[in-house]
């Protein structure tokens, strides 16, 4: 009988795992560039951060659909102290991938690595502050605890990114804890990831993961290149597909084209607002003017912007946090209707006078200003091109300049020869802590008028008093509200003039399984070690 | 010999020496995209901004030093040694090259020869040919070939011929029809010899000198249609590393290619000159 | 070439210059106004060709973008041929050092990269130039770039009239170089100068268009042939069907055709001079 019953329930799970996704395979798909580092704690543009999330393992992860953090290496934590203390209970019988087994002490080794003070990366600056760096204590075999200098909320989000390293070969390949070790790399064609024999996530069966066997990323700088081999079936998945693309593959039944709907990343404009700017006097009056902003800001046709360039796949957008952040976003906020009657009486107020079709300031000088955008982005050139028109009946002229990246940062971060700039933001981190130096007025990231000795402007001072506040508020609700304001009053002043928040567009094959894409970055992969192909793919 | 292999030094170091000077004067070179990440601390965009602030003697300097010890510097942007990166994009860029070449001089010939035997039919053939591919921009043709679905090498190198067949087609006819009008060649014609007897008898090897110098400059050619073919086509070879050493004002990179494209088509360009003078 | 084949490629040139200039009377509207309601509208009696993306009309994109690529191509032209001749012509003449070193400046003027330069020139223009400024400092620069490849002719034949026996003789005769140069050499490089001229021109409306093809040409609003030739690039699946819309292919149609005249009458020209 006992027999009986064990064959019977073998039969079953057999019966259970065939129905379940199938090991093996290879799926590919592409990113844009080089990695510019495969170190995981220098990790600072996309490309690296997809290496990352193949082979790194990391005490917590982000779920990027519920955007809540989920154990990962830690089965636990707690956070004491008021924010300044956090504890990590962590997995047992973990083995790096050559075989090493994990503890605490390759934990304290990672972050004695971050607090290097000549480690300049976005992940290490998270653990470092004018107070000092964040410091670990082993607790315990399996049990570590991690100081801050100050007060941190939300502090386990910060591990999301903390690639754990191997304190006995801290920059070996092939000592990692995430899915896959980098098995081979040609640089300018791809990077071959295998499966990570000693991984030690087990899927609901108890089989252990990744399922897939290899993963290959091709850099593929040409996008039509891989819209190409996508169709072919060479790869199985497209992240950041742009609009005519998916538009294309819509049309087709097997395209595979989802729209996941508003992203975390928008596009915007700025006037330059700095002081010590090569620009005439005059100009900069129209700059700082919160009304001629504002004019601008009205002028504009975001509906034309989404319904023309993104083809319906983008919302208007009115401040820097969209609906896609569940935790940040602000409701109330609204974008500007669009009214240029509104925006020329606004002017009109301002001093500014139409006359003969031309807009004209106080001194009698004709508005017309360029705006510079980054050579080669076809979406931004023709959201120029619509602004353009749409400021032109305001009387305003308008010349669009597109320059290569390393001028047009070199014009927006060190010799303030622009008077507006067109670029977008991608937010991969949530939090507002992340944007700290977007926002403070003394940060030389603060874009429209970086590195200010002292506020500038009474709001630019309720600002950095606000983000302040909320960068060691533990409490959720008034973290909440201090960010509430900051993004009301950057609706208000305007120094962003947001156009739209784009959505977030992939294609995938129907052949890939288990896929849970979300908004957040890698929008499909981020659980790579769930995917799996089916049969009939490999 | 001396001589020859001084001149292709000077012009290499010169061009190396402007190249340089180039990039360290144009716009742009000491930014750098990490320095917009809100996400970084005022310290670390401070040693980003630094790391960068190299005058162009110091440059000189280490690269002196590097090529002394057979180090050609580290890419700024790709953070790889220069000299694993050109070693490892060599060989598609020559491929392609000189499978685009060979193409290309195949065509030529053929057309060219076609005009020589048969001008009637030939002729107009040959100009409607040259003129069409004269006309067609590099970037457009790539973008053809890439839907067709071509493999990109493959349509790189179809992409470097037909940028390179009609200026060797044009040459090499204007050649022939003036070669064809020398008082042997007349008097050969008028006694009645086959077209190709003399076509090849006489024509050809009147005009060896030139063919042998028009093989160096089609090298040129075709070194300079590589980088929008692999731009466009992706191919990861050193026309696409050029063209991204340029973007990404990537120093030591791009000196280095640039070096080693003159010193390609000098060496080229010399070794012709060189044939054609002893022939 | 025949002489019908020439003719017919001048009067083609003549009748696209025409339509280029009177662009500001024979086009429907203006090039960049964007009719945002007839967006990608297919060609009808009142926009010929159609509209693009933006719903800008196309036939008047067309005509105005032709007087970019006409009337900067033959500048460009013009200016390396000059450079061309002066500098051949001095290395010609001197000879010896002065010839090598214009023959090393050739090589290396072809080794510099030349779309980096490019790159360089727009970036230190000034924002605020107007989009004819930045288009004519880019084919100016075009120019430029471009005297490399006919210094060489140049240089060759006058090398091989610096020793003809009308040469060697005037010089006998104890003639002044500058006297040798004006009328002896000048007049014979000339047939060539104007072959070099026919053949850069189409090589510069070329250039302009790989460069709009590469994301670093003229402002998107502005046309030119080369822009014109990008909206092709975002609408890949046109090229597989040229017949279901074959207004997106005019600017590659007229591209092709000017080129072809251009090439026709370079043809003759070079044939009347050998």
């Amino acid at each position: 009988m006992n027999f009986l019953l064990a064959l019977l329930l073998t039969g079953r799970l057999q019966a259970a795992a065939t129905a379940g996704p199938q090991s093996g395979g290879e799926l590919r798909f592409a990113i844009q560039a080089e990695p510019r580092s495969l170190d995981p704690h220098l990790v600072s543009d996309e490309p690296s951060g997809i290496a990352r999330l193949l082979s790194g393992g990391s005490l917590v992860r982000i779920d990027h659909v519920t955007q809540k953090p989920e154990p990962e290496l830690a089965r636990s934590w707690k956070v004491e102290a008021g924010g300044r203390r956090i504890v990590f209970q962590l997995r047992e019988g973990v083995s790096f991938s050559n075989g090493t087994p994990f503890t605490a002490e390759d934990v304290a080794f990672t972050l004695r690595r971050l607090a290097d003070p000549n480690l300049h990366s976005s992940v290490a600056d998270g653990f470092r502050s004018s107070s000092g760096a964040a410091q670990a204590e082993v607790l315990g075999k399996y049990s570590v605890a991690v100081r801050f200098p100050s007060a941190t909320p939300n502090s386990e989000r910060l591990f999301d990114v903390v690639t754990i390293v191997s304190a006995a070969a801290p920059t070996d390949p092939r000592a990692v804890l995430g899915p896959f070790f980098l098995e081979e790399h040609k640089a300018g064609s791809y990077l071959l990831y295998k499966r990570n024999p000693h991984y030690w996530k087990k899927d609901g069966l108890g089989r252990p993961l990744p399922y897939l066997a290899s993963v290959r990323v091709e850099i593929q700088r040409n996008r039509e290149m891989e819209l190409m081999k996508y169709r072919r079936g060479e790869l199985n998945l497209i992240q950041n597909l742009d609009p005519e693309s998916f538009r294309r593959l819509s049309a087709e039944p097997k395209g595979g084209a989802i729209d996941l709907g508003v992203s975390l990343d928008s596009e915007m404009i700025w006037f330059n607002q700095v002081a010590s700017a090569p620009l005439p006097d005059y100009k900069k009056a129209w700059f700082t003017s919160r009304d001629f902003r504002l004019a601008v800001s009205e002028a504009i046709n975001r509906g034309d912007i989404a319904r023309i360039i993104y083809k319906g796949h983008a919302t208007p957008a009115p401040g820097p946090v969209s609906p896609a952040n569940l935790q940040w976003y602000l409701s109330a906020l609204r974008p500007p209707p669009r009214s240029p009657q509104a925006a020329l009486e606004r002017l009109r107020k301002a001093g500014f006078s139409l006359t003969g079709g031309v807009l004209r300031d106080s001194g009698g000088h004709p508005v017309e200003f360029s705006i510079i955008t980054n050579a080669g982005n076809r979406n931004r050139e023709r959201m120029a091109s619509l602004i353009q028109q749409d400021l032109s009946g305001l009387g305003i002229k308008v010349n669009v300049t597109t320059l290569d990246f390393p001028s047009l940062i070199e014009r927006i971060g060190k010799t303030w020869q622009y008077e507006a700039c067109l670029l977008g933001v991608i937010i991969s981190d949530l939090d507002p802590n992340a944007q700290m130096n977007l926002w403070m007025s003394s940060s030389s990231t603060h874009q429209w008028n970086p590195g200010q000795k002292k506020p500038a402007t009474p709001w630019e001072a309720e600002i950095d008093r606000l983000m302040q506040a909320q960068s060691q508020e533990p409490n959720a609700l008034r973290r909440k509200a201090a960010f509430d304001r900051v993004q009301q009053i950057v609706v208000d002043q305007a120094p962003f003039v947001y156009l739209v928040y784009t959505n977030s567009l992939v294609a995938i094959s129907p052949a890939v399984r288990n896929v849970r894409p979300g908004v957040m970055r890698p929008s499909a992969i981020w659980n790579i070690e769930q995917l799996a192909l089916d049969e009939a793919a490999r | 010999m001396l001589k020859f292999i001084r001149r292709i030094a000077i012009t290499v170091i010169v061009c190396a020496l402007l190249c340089g000077a180039l990039i360290r004067l144009a716009p742009g070179y000491d930014s750098d995209e990490r320095t917009l990440d809100s996400s970084l601390s005022a310290e670390s965009i401070a040693a980003i901004r630094a790391g960068h602030q190299q005058s162009i003697a110091e440059f000189y300097g280490a690269l002196l030093k590097g090529y002394l010890q057979g180090d050609l510097g580290v890419s700024r942007q790709l953070n790889q040694p220069v000299r694993a990166l050109i070693a490892e994009r060599l060989r598609p860029t020559l491929s392609i090259a000189t499978a685009g070449l060979a193409l290309a001089w195949i065509a030529a010939i053929a057309t060219a020869a076609m005009a020589g035997l048969w001008p009637k039919l030939g002729g107009p053939l040959r100009g409607l040919l040259t003129g069409l591919f004269v006309s067609l921009p590099v970037a457009l043709v790539a973008l053809l070939l890439l839907i067709a679905g071509g493999g990109s090498q493959t349509a790189a190198a179809l992409v470097v011929a037909s940028a390179v067949f009609p200026r060797l087609s044009q040459y090499l006819a204007h050649m022939l029809e003036a070669a064809g009008r020398l008082p042997h060649i007349l008097t050969a014609h008028a006694r009645g010899l086959a077209p190709w007897r003399v076509f090849l008898g006489h024509v050809v090897p009147c005009c060896r000198a030139e063919i042998l110098a028009l093989g160096g400059v089609s090298l040129s050619f075709a070194l300079g249609a590589t980088i929008p073919a692999e731009v466009v086509l992706d191919v990861a070879g050193v026309g696409q590393l050029a063209w991204q050493a340029a973007l990404g004002r990537d120093l030591p990179l791009l000196v280095n290619v640039t070096m080693l494209i003159t010193l390609l088509v000098v060496t080229a360009n010399g070794l012709s000159e060189w044939a054609a003078e002893r022939s | 070439m025949t002489q019908p084949l020439q003719r017919l490629a001048l009067a083609f040139l003549g009748l696209m210059a025409l339509g280029a200039a009177g662009a500001d009377w024979l086009a429907p509207a203006p090039y960049d106004l964007q009719n945002r309601e007839a967006l990608g509208e297919p060609p009808s009696s009142k926009a010929p060709l159609g509209t693009d993306e933006l719903g800008r009309d196309r036939l008047s994109r067309l005509l105005h973008g032709s007087r970019v690529s006409l009337v900067l191509a033959p500048t460009a032209a013009l200016i390396s041929v000059f450079a061309a001749a002066a500098l051949g012509a001095l290395g010609g003449c001197l000879g010896g050092r002065w010839e090598r070193a214009v023959a090393s400046a050739a090589d290396l003027t072809l080794s510099l990269p030349g779309l980096f330069l490019l790159l360089a020139l727009r970036s230190v223009l000034p924002l605020n130039a107007s989009a004819w400024l930045s288009l004519a400092a880019t084919f100016t620069l075009l120019g430029l770039l471009g005297w490399a490849a006919p210094a060489r002719v140049v240089l060759a034949s006058i090398r091989r009239l610096r020793d003809s026996d009308f040469v060697l003789a005037a010089r006998a005769r104890g003639v002044a170089e500058w006297r040798i140069l004006a009328v002896h050499l000048v007049p014979n490089v000339r047939p060539i100068l104007a072959a070099q001229f026919l053949v850069a021109v189409p090589a510069f409306i070329l250039a302009e268009a790989n460069l709009g093809m590469l994301g670093l040409g003229v402002p998107e609003s502005m046309p030119s042939w080369g822009n014109l030739l990008r909206e092709l690039e975002g609408q890949p699946e046109a090229l597989t069907r040229p017949l279901e819309r074959p207004e997106l292919f005019a600017p590659a149609l007229l591209l092709i055709a000017a080129v072809l005249c251009f090439q026709a009458l370079a043809g003759a020209r070079t044939e009347s001079s050998t």
